[in-house]
């Protein structure tokens, strides 16, 4: 094997390494917030993986950097159009805004227990958390 | 409902205050009592699973995969007076505050 050979392999294994870290490690640090809510870590190492692939079989085309490159394609642009189009939400209806007052309602707690918004006035704050529920 | 847990610091803020942090979802009665219980949550979790506040908030979201209306992910603050000072609301399925941002709005607010 030629050394150019040799090197674009390297970029090749070092491209598909970096875009399947980058998309599994995601997956596995889900539970921490910023990692969850940016995958900037992750989103800077598969765009990497993916250019490390490119270089590679701009070097030398082989079948080493052809399937290596198009399984780094695949987790690359799987892992990010997964993460920035596919779980994108509609904005909200813009019912409420900041400055304006809350609406109030009633609803029943996990006791079944009737809690009111409107009983915490003039008493404290309150932090409303709407989640998803369901899973 | 991951974004229930780690909000110990922030409920025990908004005691001190006199205040609360309260959870809501469209779940029916017995998945809220599942979630209150199983993450041992220090504050009430709502049922509203006929989304009435979920849409007098306009977070009303239908969920395709699932074929059901459910909320869009958000936190709202609101102060003693009633008003809203602040509010988050999740642009992607993935997004969630970090609780600490949450517990310096809430500081902000306190202060």
């Amino acid at each position: 094997m030629t050394n150019a050979r040799r090197a674009a392999h390297r970029w090749a294994w070092i491209g598909l390494a970096m875009s399947a870290t980058g998309g599994i490690s995601y997956f596995l640090l889900i539970g921490v917030p910023w990692i969850r809510s940016e995958a900037l870590p992750n989103t800077i190492l598969a765009v990497a993986g993916l250019t490390f692939s490119l270089i590679a079989i701009v070097r030398k085309r082989t079948w080493i950097t052809l399937g290596a490159g198009t399984l780094s394609a695949l987790l690359s642009v799987g892992f990010l159009s997964s993460v920035f189009v596919l779980m994108r939400l509609p904005a909200d209806q813009h019912v409420v805004a900041v400055g304006r007052d809350a609406p109030d309602f009633a609803l029943p707690n996990q006791l079944g227990r009737t809690i009111q918004l409107s009983s915490y006035k003039g008493k404290g704050p309150v932090l409303l958390v709407f989640y998803r529920g369901h899973w | 409902m991951a974004e229930l847990r780690g909000l110990g610091d922030v409920q025990r803020a908004l005691e001190s205050a006199g205040g609360t942090i309260i959870a809501i979802a469209a779940d029916e009665l017995k998945d809220t009592k599942r979630v209150h219980e199983k993450n041992k949550l220090p504050f009430d979790v709502l049922c509203d699973v006929r989304l009435t506040a979920i849409a007098a908030y306009g977070l009303k979201h239908h969920e395709p995969f699932h074929d059901m209306d459910v909320s869009l992910p958000a936190n709202i603050l609101i102060d003693r007076n009633g008003r809203i000072v602040w509010m988050h609301v999740a642009r992607r399925v993935q997004d969630r505050m970090d609780p600490n941002d949450v517990l310096r709005r809430v500081n902000d607010l306190l202060r």
